[in-house]
């Protein structure tokens, strides 16, 4: 087949032939082309098949508002589906398939349901898949899943990749039509930084499928001329193929721009780039999409929008059919013909519902004035109209205009609703619009091209002069209106006959009116009874010709029935799109601590602790479990020296002559007091009383401490003293600044730990007395190497910490595992510091959940009275001081072989396990190489007074009901004498 | 036995790269230090600073570069500044002083087409009239914390978090590669 329908003219590069195939066969356009007007250049009218009848389809219209021609673009893994062919760019290589049909397009056995249509109406699923309720799961959802949707994915990981950036001006330019390339000179005279975005990759909107003049030149012509005057401003940038998705606060939108979908690859580059655009204001002038008439079988390939058949002729040089008629109720329906024929084009009649003096007359046109287009034939394609006076005309082209509905879409993104002008038959923006927005054009009712011109330059002024720019005096373009008139006609009534409303869902009038009589009259409810107007065209060609229906169903006007709400996106967006580069090990970032290259070269295994990787544990040769590995790094630690990597710990720092009295304030225990050269354990609160962090906290200096946090609330910590700094202590002198990342950080702990820092630090006397636990120092390390020293135990052994510039960490931990060598120092990991933590009653987030009390935590005693803290009053709640208060204990198991398991829940022994008889929960589990066994910490009601008892810890998930023992959460070292020592 | 020396490590060692015209390098010879503003001794505070850099404190986006040019001043927050180059003797000045120079790390990206490799992921406006030569911000880079500092027309300098350094020298160089 060689392009058969291809007309004179066009805007397509005759000098760039393409190959593509469509089900497998290869056919021929040109550059300039869309796959849809490829085609039906080459006389291909049927593409796909519908939704819920797989009834025969075809192309509709000529642009993003497409409901038919979805097809499956691409092959392998970058198969995309549900592609509108009506936007997609012909390239040389381009490979699509119809979808939605079971065995050929041709012959689809799921066509068989368009038999059973009388049975599938609206709200057809609620009603009969109800019962038996059993066949649900099993057969109903399975059956329906296998039978609905449109194309498939491919189930292979898309290879392309995509991207997102931002992007900034005083005036966006939403649409490059007249209206918009209008308002986007005017503001570019003025100066403005202006982006005009346009989602075709042919800017020009209608002008490229219409035959207009401007400034007396074609407006070809005039359009070349523009684009050129913009893109030669230096304050204008210039978007095609990008599509401005939705409008949010602030000025903000979102645009989609396809780089590369119009190339048979992507060169390594991002397919798609999903932009946030910051304006100061923005024009809309995204022109008005065409919509149409209802009537008996109005669905079958060749009956198209009246414009899209106009388009395909003006823009790629192709007559859709050979016989062509158009039903129309407005003038536009005449103007195609003129450009039919001028085009070369055979038009059979022009069908007018009404009852006026024909606007024109064309030689060989049929002209039929209040008739209505009342039947069609053909299995699939158009073959015959009938008219309202019973004449059948041979037709293979049917073009429907029902009048035109302006694009409103973005002027409701932000809860706009439109308001109904009779005048044109259509909605238009209203008051509210999102702010720094107006709206331009036909899509402000302005349907003529001279009125749609003039409204874009006085707008376009007045926004520039609002936004501080002399606007220029450069007269509009002069254009002169078309005429423009319309009577509204929404839809054919026939008792026998479906009439299509909504194509790409397969709602009917009669769904419509089913759903009216049903109950479902609002058209939030018609929308979600029937369908109308989801999916990927959103009801750009059908939603207003539903409601219209709706309308006359329940006796009310259009404006009363009202809009569904519009919401972004404006078009369809891939999901890879939306995900951008953030996807495998790059969808977060990841954060390493120093001595990261080192625990590499020690085979260490990482575990995400948030954004950080931290050594778990470090095997050795021959370990072949990771317990083995943990529990000789427990062993190694608490017989001489383990060494922790505790960088990832939250570090703030903290000055002011007012630090202590804050500390005092977000801390629940006492801090004003605390000596220069000291360290304290701080216990944070909520406002409500729950513990929020804990953590400890040194004084540096008189005015200078440096807190620790959890490294999993590092970030909520520093957000909530800055809080309360800003917000709570606003006379307090005091200054925060985040230093986690600045210095490296070590734990060094066991009975050898003093004698190994003594081998690093310089001057500092270690000995107890000098430096005893709980002690902190400005030090030398290593021969004057600044250093920070804690001796602070997680462990519970005798323990310090040891910080160093972030860029000696490396460095550190080799300095330290060579002087430790004869102590035969161990790294340890996070699994063999949680078992020691865990040994000693030391509570992570475990415990500290957001749910439990200093008080459930054993440490009620901190939360001092006799200051204002955050947290402390609420704390003292009754619910939260009395009753049966859980408290945290350790638990063993009475059988030492068994092991037990975090989330179990604890019962006397001989109860039933039940909420009623629910005693508290384990919280955290380690098998002790220290004590041989398993151990555990929970919270058990007044589990406190209950120590040497013996309950059950009953895991209803794993089926186990152990015995276990209350016994101290201080499992290790109850006295503390070791880490004091 | 003598104790050992610490040697000091740079986070992306040096990197150094150019890709289609862009350059992209580490930098590891500046020093950061935050100065704060004592609430209860504004006064001090002003002259000092008059004093050590020949000016007021600057204002967002404003830098100050000090008057022997080895250092620049960047607000960073309500009455907190970064001193970013050699702050040596000018530390012991200040009443709250904190060295942050192990915390960032520092790009800097040059070449014709920066600017739209930071459009990918910068928000900050950097059109020329807007984000001027000495022009530095906050932001956040790919949910990164990151300052951007313009020190000519087609060169940027980029703080961000040190132990992210790897994740954010991947963001700008991927944001390279996909514009040139």
């Amino acid at each position: 087949m060689t392009q058969v329908n291809r007309l004179k003219g066009g805007k397509i590069n005759r000098g760039v032939s393409c190959s593509f195939t469509f089900n497998g066969k290869k056919l021929h356009g040109y550059q300039g082309d869309t796959l849809a007007s490829a085609l039906l250049a080459n006389g291909i009218k049927f593409v796909g098949r519908s939704f819920k009848y797989h009834r025969p389809r075809g192309i509709f219209t000529a642009g993003s508002e497409e409901p038919n021609a979805l097809v499956q673009l691409r092959q392998g893994s970058a198969n995309e589906p549900n592609t509108r062919a009506t936007m997609a760019e012909l390239y040389n290589g381009l490979s699509a398939n119809s979808q939605n049909h079971r065995g050929s397009l041709k012959f689809d056995l799921m066509a068989t349901a368009d038999l059973l249509s009388p049975f599938l109406g609206a709200g057809f699923y609620y009603k009969t898949f109800m019962w038996p309720r059993t066949f649900w799961e099993k057969l109903y959802e399975p059956v329906i899943r296998a039978s609905a949707g449109l194309g498939k994915l491919s189930g292979i990981e898309d290879p392309d990749i995509y991207d997102k950036g931002f992007l900034h001006c005083d005036l966006l330019v939403i649409g490059a039509g007249p209206s918009g390339l209008t308002a986007a000179l005017t503001a570019a005279r003025a100066g403005a930084q202006v982006i005009i975005a346009d989602e075709d990759f042919l800017l020009g909107g209608r002008l490229n499928s219409e035959q207009h003049e401007i400034d007396g030149v074609h407006a070809d012509q005039w359009v070349s001329q523009t684009v050129a005057a913009l893109r030669g401003f230096d304050n204008v940038r210039v978007m095609s193929r990008t599509t401005v998705l939705g409008a949010f606060d602030h000025g903000i939108y979102s645009a989609l721009e396809r780089k590369t979908d119009h190339l048979i690859n992507s060169d390594g580059k991002p397919r798609q780039v999903l932009w946030r655009i910051y304006s100061k204001g923005a024009i809309l002038a995204s022109g008005a999409t065409e919509r149409s008439i209802a009537f008996p079988n109005n669905d079958r390939p060749g009956i198209m929008l009246a414009g899209a058949v106009r388009s395909y002729a003006n823009r790629h040089g192709v007559a859709a059919g050979n016989q062509i008629s158009i039903f129309t109720n407005n003038h536009s329906g005449w103007q195609v013909v003129q450009d039919l024929v001028d085009q070369g084009a055979n038009v059979a009649a022009i069908v007018d519902t009404r009852d006026i003096p024909a606007p024109a007359t064309f030689s060989g046109v049929a002209i039929l004035m209040g008739t209505q287009v009342v039947n069609t034939t053909g299995r699939r394609a158009l073959r015959s109209i009938t008219l309202s006076n019973g004449q059948i005309i041979q037709s293979d082209c049917l073009a429907v205009s029902g009048g035109w509905s302006p694009n409103v879409h973005l002027t409701c993104h932000q809860r706009g609703r439109p308001e109904w002008r009779d005048d044109i038959a259509a909605f238009v923006p209203s008051k509210p619009l999102p702010v720094g927005m107006s709206v331009v054009g036909a899509a402000n009712g302005d349907l003529t091209l001279g009125a749609a011109i003039k409204s874009a330059h006085q707008t376009a002024n007045v926004v520039v002069k609002s936004l501080g720019y002399k606007p220029s005096r450069k007269q509009p373009p002069h254009a002169d209106d078309e005429p423009f008139a319309i009577s509204p006609y929404w839809h054919v009534a026939h008792e026998k006959h479906r009439a299509w409303v909504d194509l790409q869902n397969d709602v009917t009038t009669k769904d419509i009116k089913q759903s009216q009589a049903e109950g479902f009259g609002s058209v939030e409810h018609l929308k979600r009874y029937t369908t109308l107007g989801m999916a990927t065209d959103q009801g750009k060609t059908s939603n207003v010709l539903g409601l219209a229906v709706m309308a006359e169903a329940t006796g009310k006007s259009i404006l009363e029935t009202g809009t569904t709400i519009f919401r972004p996106p404006y078009s369809p967006v891939a999901m890879g799109a939306l995900g951008g580069r953030a996807r495998d090990k790059n969808y977060a970032p990841t954060r390493k601590t120093p001595s990261h290259q080192w625990a590499i070269e020690q085979n260490a295994v990482f575990v995400e602790t948030g954004n950080w990787l931290r050594a778990q544990w470090y095997p050795k040769q021959g370990e072949t479990t990771w317990r083995e590995s943990v529990d000789r790094e427990v062993l190694a630690t608490r017989k001489s020296v383990g060494i922790c990597d505790v960088t990832t710990l939250g570090k703030i720092d903290i000055q002011g002559i007012d630090a202590a009295a804050f500390l005092n304030f977000v801390y629940a225990n006492p801090f004003l007091k605390v000596p220069v050269g000291k360290v304290r354990y701080g216990l944070m609160l909520r406002e409500d009383g729950i513990c929020y962090d804990d953590g400890t906290t040194a004084r540096l200096g008189e005015n200078h401490f440096v807190m620790t946090t959890t490294t999993a609330n590092a970030v909520l910590v520093y957000r909530r003293l800055e809080f309360a700094r800003q917000c709570l202590c606003p006379d307090m002198d005091v200054h925060l600044i985040s230093t986690t990342d600045a210095w490296a950080q070590y734990a060094i702990a066991g009975p050898n730990s003093r004698a190994l820092l003594t081998k690093i630090v310089d001057d500092q006397d270690l000995s107890n007395d000098a430096f005893p636990f709980m002690a902190c120092a400005d030090v030398t390390i290593c021969g004057g190497t600044p250093a920070r020293l804690f001796r602070i135990s997680f462990s519970g052994e005798l323990a310090y910490e040891l910080a160093v510039p972030a860029r000696y960490g490396d460095a550190l931990i080799r300095a330290l595992m060579t002087a430790g060598q004869e102590f035969d120092v161990t790294p340890y990991g996070t699994e063999a510091l949680s078992v020691m933590r865990i040994e000693k009653g030391h509570v992570v987030g475990n415990e500290i959940n957001g749910t439990t009390t200093a008080l459930n935590l054993g440490m009620g005693g901190m939360v001092s009275q006799k200051k204002d803290s955050i947290g402390a009053t609420l704390s003292q709640r009754n619910a939260m001081i009395s009753g049966d208060i859980v408290r945290l204990v350790g638990l063993k198991p009475v059988d030492k072989s068994q092991s037990l398991h975090a989330g179990a829940h604890f019962v006397e022994m001989g109860a039933e396990p039940s909420t009623q008889n629910d005693l508290g929960w384990m919280t955290s589990v380690a098998y002790s190489p220290t004590f041989g066994h398993s151990i555990g910490l929970g919270f058990v009601k007044n589990g406190d007074a209950r120590h040497g008892e013996t309950i059950r810890a009953w895991d209803g998930i794993r089926s186990q009901d152990i015995p276990v023992k209350i016994v101290s959460p201080h499992m290790y070292d109850p006295e503390g004498t070791i880490q004091r020592g | 036995m003598a104790k050992p020396t610490l040697k000091s490590r740079s986070r992306l060692a040096r990197y150094a790269t150019e890709i289609n015209g862009i350059s992209l390098r580490e930098i590891t010879d500046i020093s950061i230090t935050s100065i704060a503003r004592p609430s209860h001794n504004t006064d001090d505070f002003t002259k000092t600073f008059a004093a050590v850099f020949g000016n007021d404190a600057p204002l967002a986006p404003n830098t100050l570069m000090s008057k022997t040019n080895d250092c620049r001043v960047i607000q960073t927050q309500r009455d907190q500044w970064f001193i970013i180059g050699d702050a040596n003797g000018i530390r012991t000045k200040f009443d709250y002083t904190t060295d942050q120079t192990d915390g960032w790390v520092t790009l800097e990206i040059s070449g014709e087409n920066t600017i739209s490799a930071l459009e990918r992921i910068c928000p900050i406006n950097l059109h020329p009239d807007q984000f001027q030569i000495g022009h530095a911000a906050r932001t956040a880079m790919e949910h990164m914390g990151c300052i951007i500092l313009r020190t000519d027309t087609q060169t940027f300098h980029l703080f961000s978090a040190s132990s992210s350094a790897e994740s954010f020298l991947h963001a700008v160089e991927t944001s390279i590669k996909n514009v040139t």
